[in-house]
């Protein structure tokens, strides 16, 4: 199933739960405007390249949009809506101003030298600078984006419109990045599984994890549960996982992987597969790698007690519905990786302001955002039966409702 | 139709007996079947409708069809817009059952009016009257238009932003 249908299958499941028209509905699915643009460019070799970019900008009525740029061969208009509208949904569940947005370049970034990355960034930049802006839509990092390109986008952005930091966020702290931005996502799955867990009157120092996936958001979680006394008995990367009874050292497992870039060679208990890691008897299971991994094949096999969707979309519908069936928890991507946008959204503010906080502040501030939105997630689902994917969709969806009714169309 | 008959209608009220005789010579007695055209929207016939029995249907075109505005049965008038103003027929008019109509010509009463200022007065300032009637029916309906979506069982265009509205607000504490 594509990312396009599941997220179109989750929406038509809470609009039905709320009982919208079918007009409403597609009211709130059709993007405000879908920009696709031609990014043509000199190789290094002399070859004259054309690449495809897009930038779907879903809906703006509780604020600017907000969304990642990713550069992956991959890239599609239907893939970059359904993200553009799970971004909508999103930034309404953790309650921050923004509406929702995605966009790419359809390319494998690694073919590209460092060079045709940023001619072909700025030249991406020359096409869309008209249609983004502060407080239009606000890109920010993805699959294929790093600091380093967020950097070349806001200069080149600049040439058009003078000092801009905040048309972009995710940028190095050496231009206008904010603290706390790089490990906030990971972070974020960090205090929401420890939320989790309290509903339970259970705690991180007594439970035992899984974690699909050691990059960006995969390494910070294990860091975060770690700290807080989680034992964290498999990580994995594209090398294989790997598995400790007693619990993985994760500052260890990161100092490994920033010497040698892979786990590849980290040596613990036993090495499994990353098929084995999901079917693990943990708490915990968190898939912070790709989407999709969770399917009706081996939804069944699942022996955790509660899954923190970190990555985006990997449970897929019908292995959503066994798990229930299972009586298996899942916190769904919408607020679980929210974390990032949600200190994306403090780095604008503190662009908008000229005033920078400090690491306590922003990791404070994430907090009790995130606190609220699962609160209210949670307090949703009870009382009304449904599960906490449902609830969270509703009240994105409500909230964004609410603001459409407000203004008027 | 018997001078005392014209009398008794609304445009006609008030009329001395010769001056209605005098109308009486120049209607033109017409039939209708039921179903059957008598006016159409549009049309540029000007002279004034009295029906004398039976019931008509007064409708108009619109962009969701044909929009029925009035019902109109014996002693009613019609066609007093076109008649008093030289333009077109607001509407169209059929007849509901067998119809009996008589039809009084524009310039018939153009130069009664110019022999017999004063019927002409009279039977102008009684076609106003009619007309303000209908002006003042006008404007309940337009007020109804405005006031309609404040209340939840609107069947117009704005039920469904209605159903919206409650759907985000009444039923959810987000």
């Amino acid at each position: 199933m594509s990312a396009y249908e599941s997220a179109s299958h989750y929406f038509q499941t809470a609009a039905g739960v709320m009982d919208l028209s079918p007009n409403m509905q597609k009211l709130l699915l059709t993007p405000e405007r879908e920009v696709k643009v031609q990014v043509a460019m000199k190789m290094d070799n002399g070859d004259i390249a054309t690449f495809v970019g897009f930038r779907m900008q879903h809906n703006s009525a509780r604020g600017p949009m907000k969304g990642g740029l990713r550069f992956h061969h991959e890239v599609d208009a239907d893939e970059v809506l359904a993200l553009a509208s799970l971004m909508t949904w999103k930034t309404a569940v953790v309650d921050i101003p923004y509406g929702g947005a995605k966009g790419g370049i359809s390319v494998d970034p690694r073919s590209l030298s460092g060079n045709e990355l940023e001619l072909m960034t700025r030249k991406f930049v020359d096409e869309l600078q008209d249609v983004i802006g502060p407080d239009k839509d606000i890109p920010a990092p993805d699959m294929g984006t790093n600091a380093q390109v967020m950097a070349w986008i806001v200069n080149q952005y600049e040439k058009f419109h003078g000092f801009n930091p905040a048309i972009v966020t995710g940028k190095p702290l050496e231009l206008h990045g904010a603290d706390g931005r790089e490990e906030a996502t990971g972070r974020g799955v960090g205090l929401l599984t420890e939320a989790l867990l309290g509903k339970f009157d259970r705690t991180a120092s007594e439970s035992t994890i899984a974690i699909q996936g050691f990059g960006n958001v995969g390494s910070w979680a294990a860091d975060y549960l770690h700290s807080a006394g989680a034992r964290v008995v498999a990580i994995s990367d594209i090398s294989g996982a790997f598995y400790d009874s007693k619990g993985i050292h994760i500052p260890a497992a990161i100092a490994y992987v920033r010497e040698h870039g892979t786990l590849k060679g980290f040596e613990t208990e036993k090495m499994i597969t990353n098929e084995e890691l999901l079917e693990l008897e943990v708490d915990v299971l968190i898939p912070a790698a790709l989407g999709g991994v969770l399917t009706k094949e081996n939804a069944g096999n699942v022996r955790a007690s509660y899954i923190v969707e970190a990555a985006n979309g990997p449970v897929d519908p019908e292995a959503d519905d066994i798990l229930q069936s299972k009586e298996i928890i899942v916190l769904p991507d919408i607020l679980a990786n929210a974390g990032g946008v949600t200190v994306s959204y403090f780095e604008w503010v503190q662009n908008q302001q000229y005033f920078k906080w400090d690491l306590d502040r922003t990791r404070n501030e994430l907090s009790k955002k995130l606190t609220a939105a699962f609160d209210k997630m949670w307090s949703i689902a009870t009382e009304k039966h449904i599960s906490l994917r449902s609830a969270a969709y509703l009240i994105g969806i409500g909230r964004v409702g609410r603001a459409t009714v407000l203004a008027g169309i | 139709m018997l001078p005392t008959e014209l009398t008794t209608l609304q445009v006609f009220h008030g009329l001395d007996e010769p001056d209605a005789a005098r109308i009486c010579e120049g209607l033109l007695d017409r039939e209708f079947s039921p179903g059957e055209s008598v006016l159409t929207e549009g049309d540029d016939t000007q002279a004034l409708w009295l029906i004398l029995s039976g019931e008509c249907i007064v409708s108009r075109n619109s962009e969701q069809g044909e929009r029925i505005l009035a019902v109109l049965n014996a002693g009613d008038v019609f066609g007093e817009m076109s008649f008093v103003r030289n333009a077109p027929h607001s509407a169209s008019i059929i007849a509901a059952t067998p119809l009996k109509v008589c039809c009084y010509k524009r310039e018939e009463f153009l130069t009664f009016a110019a022999e017999r200022p004063e019927a002409g007065y009279m039977i102008a300032t009684n076609i106003a009257c009619v007309l303000a009637e209908r002006l003042r029916r006008m404007d309940t309906w337009v007020c109804d238009m405005f006031e309609r979506p404040k209340t939840l069982d609107d069947s117009g265009s704005r039920d469904e932003w209605q159903n919206f509205r409650s759907a985000v607000y009444t039923n959810w504490d987000f």
